[in-house]
């Protein structure tokens, strides 16, 4: 063997053991696995959102729905418009004067505020601003002061002080400022201290005392002061505050609360309580014209029907007793007894619609001005839906889709999914599942039946039934499950006697368990 | 030539099986290559031997591919109580001084080698091999006890000096040995259980896991730093008619820096799933899967480990019972959890000059039975070639339980 014949074999031998030796691909295998992916408990608390879930002593579950149907702003009707005073004073005198001279001007007047149904005698503001600006063309230094004696912070009357300046460069003297009215008090009798929507005010000048220099008045000469309520908020109001006509016509929307099944419902011992509460110190009537309820799905309105709920209700003023308000309440109750409410709610609403109207101080200025409010908790309507889940279900039907993921999972199984279920309530269900591919249902369960549980001898608490489902589950089906693709679950629910019903209690619920069965090609050396 | 010693050092990914002084050096009467002032060898080998599974297996597992489950199923019905797998891979350059008298004494020549090494086994009961390959769906209502499972895995460059007798090529090389990397996990126990709904699974593990400083990578990566001794006794009889031989490897040590890591594994995990209970009633928007790592309840030390090399020790004897044959028998010994004791026979024919012929049976080690053969070329000029498999079914038939090949490359100067 010659030299030059190694030197070609030898590499060639060394480079065939490197390539021989270099990973080519993954190493795959197809392992045959079972095990357990998620576990978990299902109650009716969990599947309805908590508020709308109580469970009373014995551990029945209520559905309760606890609605506003409106909250009547009444404090528009006290609220005082933008108002703008514009005063010129004109002095009367000419020439100059010293220091701590008092300029013969009329000192007292009354500003109104012109509101266009309500007659207020006092006020307490909220919010919003007494934007003042005074002008003046007087040689000197005055000392002006506005003071309105009925806007008190704390009993104290609040004023308004400038001293002027002489013009400047022949512009007359011009200053601004305003008073934060949140949390004044304003009177708003007037002088008489018996009128309303009238703010009595005094408005002195003065050649000002610590001026070293006389003033000097010209022939003509005024002092304009301007005043504006910008957007003045009341949080009290006193007087009287007019009559006033309101529709009523409140719509409440569950289907977002709750998903609505459709099919045979049957109801026992529901009960609705409309509750109205007045805090507002003036007289009310309330006419409800119609309550009705709507089924989306099956597109069926039912109407309450109540001997008494559909009269003209009259609602008494509030009283105030030093401050503290003591609020009228009226409740009506409507049961299955005195209405139809069994078939309102086994209609399977997904809306209510309330239709009526509210008449404020109905026979006018019967309190001699006194009504009053206080703004923040004035006159509600409501009503709060009792509906113990005592019910028989024939064929009712839930649908419901589920994204699991936005990827397409790839997840190189062929098998099923086997989902254990434990069921404690007396309800069967029969489930179907499907991917949803381009509006087509690829079948993954179909009609698997969960068994309810069986009477036992324990009052209200049945023996749970133990139900297998199996789910087809392979590489092709779940990589389907992505973004475009939800899972939908197709529920019936059936309780065994319906429509005779059956109690759904707190200790009541589905255990169950999800396990992987099948053939997993696990691989490494990617 | 440079070149082909830069591609050889690269590419050498190969097994030292059981390294020894070729037998063709030891036997040949042709001194002429002695006669030269020095002598450089270049070799690599590699190995990897089960006795529980097939080349098949092994070349898919490293190399990639699909493992049939039929394949996976009558390994598995064959796999002895005691299963094991193990490789060794070494690349090597050595260089033989014969020119000078060393020390006064001329029969003593210089060594030096440079080498890097691999070696690594796993030890494993059938039950583990059928629960990771062929699944847990057939293991219900049963704790399957999985242990004990030991593996290792190491790698070692050596910077070896060394003195040889020039006559028997007996020697000592003491070598500085550079960690790359180290890696043991020790399984005592090691079981899972599988409910009858298959709702369940719990695994228990009692056990630890070294490992050597993870943020090193590549050759000489400062990791670990140790020495070892190579020794090789050959003591010839009746004027070089008989040859008796006693050879160790690698005994010694690697002592790997303050980042290696100690786990210590006493803990059991229960699997029921993910509850997502929450997520149902939408109290959280999302759920994941819990590290499994964080349910493992084991200690963890950051501290330096000293951690023997794996060290093999040979005995042979070699006995010239024609003119151009003789007849060798031996025994390696590779002290570690999973290797048993190899013993071969094997006979040597000088077919021309310079060409030696070998063919041998072995038993042990990590494998079974297997069939080696070697040619050995030794010019009188300036080369020797060497050249061979201990497990040479492995390269042709499929269910072989490993395969081996190791090459040699001397030259005089």
């Amino acid at each position: 063997m010659k030299f030059s014949t190694l030197r070609v074999i030898v590499p060639m031998l060394w480079l065939l053991m490197l390539a021989s030796c270099s990973r080519r691909e993954p190493t795959t295998w197809d392992s045959e696995l079972s095990g357990p992916i998620a576990f978990g408990r299902l109650s009716l608390e969990q599947l309805v959102a908590d508020s709308l879930m109580q469970a009373d002593e014995s551990g029945l579950w209520h559905l309760i729905f606890d609605e506003s149907l409106t909250d009547f702003e009444l404090d528009s009707i006290i609220q005082i418009p933008d108002t703008t005073i514009v005063k010129s004073y004109s002095l009367f005198v000419v020439g100059d004067f010293a220091p701590g001279f008092t300029l013969p001007i009329a000192p007292t007047q009354q500003i109104t505020i012109q509101h266009p149904t309500a007659q207020l005698k006092q006020v307490r503001m909220k919010s919003g601003q007494l934007k003042y600006r005074l002008r003046s063309p007087v040689d000197g230094n005055l000392k002006c002061v506005f003071t309105i004696p009925g806007l008190t912070l704390n009993d104290v009357p609040q004023s308004i002080q400038i001293i002027t300046q002489p013009p400047q460069n022949g512009d007359d003297f011009v200053t601004e400022g305003f008073i934060d009215l949140a949390g004044l008090e304003l009177d708003l009798t007037g002088e008489s201290g018996s009128s309303f929507n009238r703010i009595a005010a005094t408005f002195s000048v003065v050649v000002d005392p610590e001026s070293s220099q006389p003033a000097t008045i010209s022939p003509g000469d005024a002092i304009d002061f301007e005043m504006q309520f910008a957007d003045p908020r009341v949080s009290y109001a006193r007087g009287f505050f007019g009559t006033h006509y309101y529709d009523l016509n409140e719509q409440v929307d569950f289907s977002a609360l709750a998903n609505m099944p459709d099919g045979v419902l049957n109801l026992e011992e529901t009960s609705m309580k409309f509750t109205i509460r007045n805090a507002v110190g003036v007289d009310a009537q309330i006419d409800f014209a119609e309550i009705s309820n709507y089924n989306q799905l099956t597109q069926t309105s039912v109407s309450l029907e109540h001997p008494t709920l559909f009269n003209p209700l009259n609602i008494t003023r509030a009283q105030e007793n030093n401050g503290a308000v003591n609020a009228y309440e009226y409740d009506y109750e409507v049961n299955s007894s005195n209405s139809n409410l069994d078939a309102f709610f086994e209609n399977l609403p997904t809306q209510f619609q309330v239709q009526g109207d509210v008449t404020i101080n109905p026979l006018g200025n019967v309190a001699d001005g006194n009504d009053f409010i206080y703004t923040d908790d004035a006159l509600q309507a409501g009503f709060k839906m009792d509906i113990p889940l005592k019910l028989g279900m024939q064929n009712i039907h839930l649908a419901d889709t589920l994204l699991l993921t936005n990827a397409a999972p790839e997840i190189p199984l062929d098998g099923s999914l086997l989902l254990w279920l434990k069921n404690g309530y007396p309800v069967e269900a029969t489930v179907s599942l499907y991917i949803i591919e381009n509006g087509q249902r690829i079948n993954l369960a179909y009609n698997k039946k969960i068994e309810a549980a069986v009477p036992s001898n324990i009052p209200n608490t049945p023996t749970p039934s133990e139900s297998w489902l199996e789910i087809e589950a392979n590489e092709v089906l779940i990589a389907k499950l992505n973004q475009d693709n939800p899972l939908l679950i197709d529920v019936v629910l059936h309780t065994p006697g319906a429509p005779v019903a059956v109690g759904l209690y707190a200790n009541q619920f589905i255990d169950f368990r999800l396990i992987v069965d099948g053939t997993y090609t696990l691989q490494y050396g990617e | 030539m440079r070149m082909n010693i830069a591609l050889a050092f690269l590419c050498a990914v190969s097994i030292r099986t059981w390294a020894q002084v070729p037998s063709a050096l030891l036997l040949s009467t042709d001194t002429a290559w002695r006669s030269k002032s020095m002598m450089a060898f270049l070799g690599g080998d590699a190995a990897i031997a089960s006795n529980a599974v097939d080349v098949s297996f092994l070349e898919k597992s490293l190399l990639g591919g699909h493992l049939n489950r039929e394949s996976l199923e009558a390994l598995r019905e064959e796999m002895p109580e005691y299963a094991r797998i193990g490789y060794q891979a070494n690349a090597q350059l050595e260089l033989l001084n014969f020119r000078d008298t060393l020390f006064g004494k001329p029969k003593l020549g210089l060594r030096a080698a440079f080498s890097t090494n691999y070696a690594g086994y796993i030890t494993f009961r059938p039950q583990a091999f059928e629960t990771i390959y062929l699944g847990n769906s057939q293991s219900r209502s049963q704790s399957e006890s999985l242990g004990p499972l030991y593996f290792q895995n190491q790698a070692w460059q050596k910077f070896g000096f060394g003195l040889f007798d020039k006559n028997t090529l007996s020697g000592v090389t003491l070598s500085l040995v550079e960690g790359q990397y180290y890696r043991q996990l020790q399984a005592e126990d090691l079981s899972l259980y599988t409910s009858a709904m298959a709702d369940t699974l719990a695994f228990g593990v009692v056990g630890s896991y070294d490992r050597s400083d993870t943020t090193r990578s590549g050759w000489a990566n400062g990791s670990g730093l140790g020495a070892c001794i190579d020794f090789d006794y050959n003591i010839k009889l009746d004027n070089g008619k008989r040859i008796v031989s006693f050879s160790a490897r690698n005994v010694g040590f690697v002592a790997w820096n303050e980042a290696s890591e100690k786990y210590t594994m006493n803990s059991s995990l229960e699997w029921t799933g993910m509850d997502v209970s929450e997520w149902i009633n939408g109290a959280i928007d999302s759920i994941s899967m819990p590290e499994w790592r964080d349910s493992l309840k084991t200690t963890r030390e950051q501290k330096a480990l000293v951690k023997p090399l794996p060290a093999t020790i040979q005995v042979r004897y070699l006995h010239r019972w024609k003119v151009n044959s003789f007849w060798e028998t031996g025994c390696v010994f590779t002290p570690n959890r999973a290797a048993v004791p190899l013993v071969y026979v094997g006979m040597t024919h000088q077919i021309a000059k310079n060409v030696w012929l070998s063919e041998r049976v072995n038993y042990g080690g990590y494998g079974s039975f297997s069939i080696g053969a070697e040619v050995q070329w030794l010019s009188a000029k300036s080369w020797f070639v060497r050249a061979g498999s201990n497990q040479l079914e492995g390269w042709v038939l499929p269910m072989a339980g490993g395969r081996s090949v190791y090459l040699n490359l001397g030259k005089n100067f």
